[in-house]
C-alpha cells in the first residue's frame, strides 16, 4: 500500500510535465537549447593544447548534462513553493501519507526528469558529430552519476524552498546554487590550481570528471571514478537528508 | 475501564485545555469541548478568532502549545496516523492539482488513504455522481469554474469515507443554487452518522445545519449550545443576532 502511494506520487510529477505546457518546453527546450548554442558557438574552437583534436563543445558536453540536472534543483523549489501556496502540502499532509513518501516520490520523479534531461544533451551531441565511448556499461554508469546528481538537486531544491517564502523568492535563490556549480563544476574550461580546488567543493565536478572520463574511453575500474562515486553519493546522501529534515519543519506550511 | 472507552468512543472529539501560541499571540486560549459521533458540530467566530486553527490541530497538521486533543479515542500526539486515516479535511482554501482531472484528484486522495483499487473506483463513482461535474470529470480542473472546484475541494475530503470530515469554510464561493444543494449533501453525511466539525461565515448555514454550536473568539469558547439554546438564552431571532451581540459585546469590552 505504501508503494502504491508513492507510486501514485511519482505519477502525478510526470503528469505535471506532459500536462504543462511551460513545464514541457522548459523541460525540453532547455537541454536542446543549451547544446545548440554550444555546438554552434564553440563546436569549432579548438584552443586547448592539452587536448588535441577536441573542440570546446566536446569538452563541454558532459558539464551540460550535469548542468541539466542540476538545473531540476530550480523546479523542484518552485513546485514546492507553488504547491504550499496552494495549500497542497497541508492537504496531503492531513492523510496518512508520511513526509517521507512524498519527499520520496519528489526525488524517485526528479530523477527520472533530471536523467532524461541529460539523456537529451546526451542524444543531440552525439547526432552533432560528439563521439561518446564507454558503451552500454559506461552509459549505465553514466546514468548511476546523474542520479545521484539529481538527488542533490532536490535536495538543495527541499533546503530552497524551506528557505524561500514564495516561488519568486525560491527561483531568485537557487541561483545561489546554481551559478557556482554551472561556473567552477560544469563549464569552466581550463582549471588553475585555485579553481580546481573551489571546484571540488561542488557536487557536479565529480559527475563532469567522471562523465568526460567514461566518454573519453576511460576504463570503468578506472580507481577515481569509483572515488567520484563514494563522494558524490556521500554528498548527495548529506544535501538530501539536510533537505528533508529542514523542509519538514516548515510542517508543509 | 469499559466505561471510560465507551464515553470516548461516544465522544468523538474530546478538547482539553487546548492552547497554541504564536510567539506572544494565544491563537487559541484554553478551548475546551467535546462533540459527540454523529453530531454535526458548527464553529463560529469572527476573522483570526482561532477556528481555522483549532481544525489544523485536530487534524494534525499543528502541534499545540498546550492541552490534549482525542479523535476517536486516539490521542493527536501520539496517533497521528490512525487519526489521519479516518478523518476528511475540506481546507478553506480549494487545494487540488489544477493539471489532473477531477476524478484523478478525487482518486489521489483515496489512494493516499490507502483504498484498494475496487473500493476507490466504487467511491469515487458514486460520488461523481452526486456532483456537479459529473460530465466533466475526465477533463483537467484547470478548467473548472469556482463552484465546481469548491465541490470538488469537498469530494476530495470524501473520498475515503472518513468517520470524521471537517468541513472548513466549505461553501465560500458558491452560487446560492450550489449551496444550497451542498447544504443537503452535508445534511446526508450527518444521516451517514459522520461526525461533522463545520466552520462558515454563513451563520444561516450554521443555524440550518448544525445540532451544536460554538461560537469561540480570540481562541476562547464564549457560547455553545444548540442554535435555539442560543437564541433563548440570548433573546435573539436568529443565531446571527447571536453572534453580532455575543462578539460585539467583547469588542466593545476590549475597546
Amino acid at each position: 500500500m505504501k508503494t502504491n502511494k508513492i507510486y501514485a506520487l511519482i505519477q502525478v510529477e510526470l503528469k505535471k510535465l506532459y500536462r504543462d505546457p511551460m513545464i514541457l518546453a522548459v523541460l525540453l527546450l532547455m537541454p536542446v537549447g543549451l547544446t545548440l548554442v554550444f555546438y554552434f558557438a564553440l563546436g569549432n574552437l579548438y584552443q586547448d593544447p592539452t587536448r588535441p583534436g577536441m573542440s570546446h563543445f566536446e569538452y563541454l558536453v558532459p558539464g551540460t548534462m550535469g548542468y541539466a540536472v542540476i538545473y531540476m534543483g530550480m523546479m523542484v523549489a518552485l513546485a514546492l513553493c507553488e504547491y504550499r501556496e496552494a495549500g497542497l502540502l497541508k492537504r496531503l499532509a492531513s492523510t496518512p501519507t508520511s513526509p517521507y513518501q512524498y519527499l520520496g516520490s519528489l526525488i524517485i520523479a526528479n530523477m527520472f526528469i533530471g536523467v532524461f534531461q541529460a539523456l537529451i544533451v546526451l542524444l543531440l551531441s552525439v547526432i552533432l558529430g560528439y563521439e561518446a565511448m564507454g558503451g552500454l556499461p559506461g552509459l549505465a554508469l553514466v546514468c548511476i552519476f546523474l542520479g545521484l546528481l539529481a538527488v542533490t538537486a532536490v535536495g538543495l531544491g527541499l533546503i530552497t524552498a524551506t528557505i524561500a517564502k514564495n516561488a519568486g523568492a525560491a527561483s531568485g535563490l537557487s541561483m545561489i546554487f546554481i551559478v557556482p556549480m554551472m561556473i567552477f563544476g560544469t563549464f569552466l574550461a581550463v582549471y588553475d590550481e585555485m579553481t580546481y580546488n573551489i571546484a571540488r567543493y561542488t557536487p557536479n565536478f565529480y559527475a563532469t570528471d567522471t562523465l568526460s572520463r567514461i566518454f573519453n574511453g576511460a576504463s570503468l575500474s578506472e580507481p577515481v571514478i569509483w572515488k567520484n562515486l563514494l563522494i558524490l553519493s556521500i554528498i548527495s546522501l548529506v544535501i538530501v537528508v539536510a533537505g528533508i529534515q529542514l523542509f519538514k519543519r516548515t510542517e508543509f506550511r | 475501564m469499559e466505561n471510560a472507552r465507551k464515553t470516548e468512543i461516544r465522544n468523538e472529539i474530546v478538547i482539553e485545555d487546548l492552547e497554541k501560541n504564536y510567539g506572544g499571540i494565544k491563537a487559541v486560549n484554553g478551548l475546551n469541548l467535546t462533540v459527540k459521533k454523529g453530531e454535526l458540530f458548527g464553529l463560529l467566530g469572527p476573522n483570526g478568532a482561532g477556528k481555522t486553527t483549532t481544525i489544523s490541530i485536530l487534524c494534525g497538521l499543528l502541534a499545540p502549545s498546550a492541552g490534549s486533543v482525542q479523535i476517536a479515542g486516539f490521542d493527536v500526539k501520539e496517533d497521528l496516523s490512525k487519526i489521519k486515516e479516518r478523518i476528511g479535511l475540506c481546507p478553506q482554501e480549494a487545494a487540488y492539482y489544477k493539471f489532473l482531472s477531477g476524478k484523478e484528484n478525487i482518486e489521489l486522495m483515496g489512494i493516499l488513504h490507502g483504498l484498494d483499487k475496487a473500493t476507490l473506483k466504487n467511491h469515487s463513482a458514486e460520488l461523481l455522481s452526486q456532483s456537479d461535474f459529473a460530465d466533466k470529470a475526465r477533463r483537467r480542473a484547470k478548467g473548472y469554474s469556482g463552484g465546481m472546484v469548491r465541490q470538488l475541494n469537498l469530494l476530495m475530503a470524501l473520498i475515503s469515507d472518513p468517520e470524521i470530515v471537517f468541513l472548513d469554510e466549505p461553501t465560500v464561493g458558491m452560487d446560492a443554487r450550489v449551496r444550497r444543494r451542498t447544504w443537503e449533501y452535508i445534511k446526508s453525511l450527518k444521516d451517514q452518522d459522520k461526525t461533522i466539525i463545520l466552520t462558515t461565515h454563513y451563520i444561516e448555514e450554521a443555524q440550518s445545519l448544525s445540532d451544536r454550536v460554538g461560537i469561540i473568539d480570540y481562541g476562547e469558547l464564549i457560547a455553545l449550545g444548540s442554535p435555539g439554546e442560543l437564541m433563548e438564552k440570548h433573546q435573539s431571532r436568529d443565531l446571527e443576532e447571536v453572534f453580532l451581540k455575543i462578539t460585539g459585546r467583547r469588542i466593545a469590552e476590549g475597546s
